[in-house]
């Protein structure tokens, strides 16, 4: 992802922050994400108004981290994020489609 | 096998055993349909007063009972248990084990040994719940059980054609049981204590119908607030009554 560019959290992604760990659920592809401490600080401030060199900035003085390495931590987790299609860029649709074919259990 | 379909989830059921098959059949003659379903449900009649009627779901055994009128509510629950849930709620994996007004979630694998759990548990005053699918209401911490939406009164020509009961064994009624107790799978590599964002993030990712508003993961996370969760290894059942118990 480029440095000016502001990435924004997609409009499916239901957030929740338990304990400062978050837990995001995608309502269309179903997947559950789960992000440590420092990506749910990423996260929060991913708002289409930040560029991601203003957040690794931040988040370098933050932490008081070398910018460098943030900013390798930081891009890891905008294409995590991005293919999990929970950031705009990454739009995704699942068209709902007749009844569902009921799957048996998996085994344990 | 017979395909039915009912609240927009299709289901195929094999029947098997020694019993009444045609009136099984008619029974969900509203149902039926055309379209091929997956191979879901096998349903064993025992015409032996002393065997057991069983359900199997996936090749594993969730209801095992020699009381037809508890077996003809059981196949209502299951068969039409696949749907959308009711408005607000989450439909997850596990078990509900009602108990003193009470709910605990237990792992759905306690199905993989229900022969071994299930008598010392109603021994123990805890019901199982008939039902593939844990319904949670996470803005109130309860267990809601809804009345089967396939009316188990069209069974009741199937429950003729069976032997009586050897003893009538109870079931949990409808309606709302707070969660005292959330119990996940044990696995060997995962032991560490689970997090709630751990606990919220295992029910969600098993959810049978997705989220319906975006405040419900929140109001989940609330329910681990103040609801004990961890995960459970299943040894004995008595080891199993008195965790419920605690």
């Amino acid at each position: 992802m480029r440095p000016e560019h502001a990435p924004r959290r997609s409009a499916s992604a239901i957030t929740g922050e338990f304990d400062g760990e978050a837990v995001i659920y995608h309502r269309e592809t179903g997947e559950v994400h789960r992000l440590d401490s420092v990506g749910a600080v990423v996260w929060r401030y991913l708002d289409g108004q930040a560029s991601v060199d203003e957040l690794v900035t931040d988040l370098s003085s933050a932490f008081a981290v070398e910018p460098g390495t943030i900013r390798s931590d930081v891009n890891d987790l905008l294409e995590r994020l991005s293919e999990a299609f929970l950031l705009t860029d990454g739009s995704h649709h699942v068209q709902p489609t007749g009844p569902r074919l009921l799957t048996n259990p998996p085994s344990p | 096998m017979l395909s039915i379909e009912l609240d927009s989830a299709l289901v195929g059921v094999a029947v098997r055993g020694d019993g009444p098959h045609d009136q099984f059949v008619r029974a969900l003659e509203p149902w039926r349909t055309d379209r091929k379903a997956n191979h879901n449900y096998s349903v064993w009649f025992s015409a032996d007063r002393r065997a057991f009627h069983r359900l199997e779901w996936g090749g594993c055994t969730v209801v095992r009972t020699g009381d037809p009128e508890r077996f003809a509510r059981a196949l209502a629950l299951h068969l039409g248990g696949h749907g959308t849930p009711a408005d607000g709620l989450l439909r997850a994996e596990g078990i509900a084990a009602i108990h003193d007004g009470c709910a605990t979630v237990l792992p759905a694998t306690v199905r993989l040994s229900i022969a071994r759990f299930e008598r010392a548990l109603r021994d123990g005053g805890v019901v199982l719940h008939d039902s593939p699918w844990v319904d949670v209401d996470p803005y109130t911490g309860e267990v809601v059980l809804e009345p089967p939406r396939l009316p188990p009164a069209r069974f009741g020509e199937l429950v003729k054609g069976l032997p009586g009961a050897r003893r009538l064994e109870p079931v949990a009624e409808p309606g709302r049981y707070p969660v005292v107790a959330w119990h996940f799978p044990w696995t060997v590599r995962e032991q560490q204590p689970l997090s709630r964002a751990d606990a919220v993030a295992t029910v969600l990712d098993r959810l049978r119908w997705p989220l319906t508003d975006g405040n419900q993961l929140a109001a989940l996370g609330t329910v681990f607030e103040h609801t004990p969760f961890g995960r459970m290894p299943l040894r004995t059942a008595r080891a199993l009554l008195n965790e419920i118990r605690r």
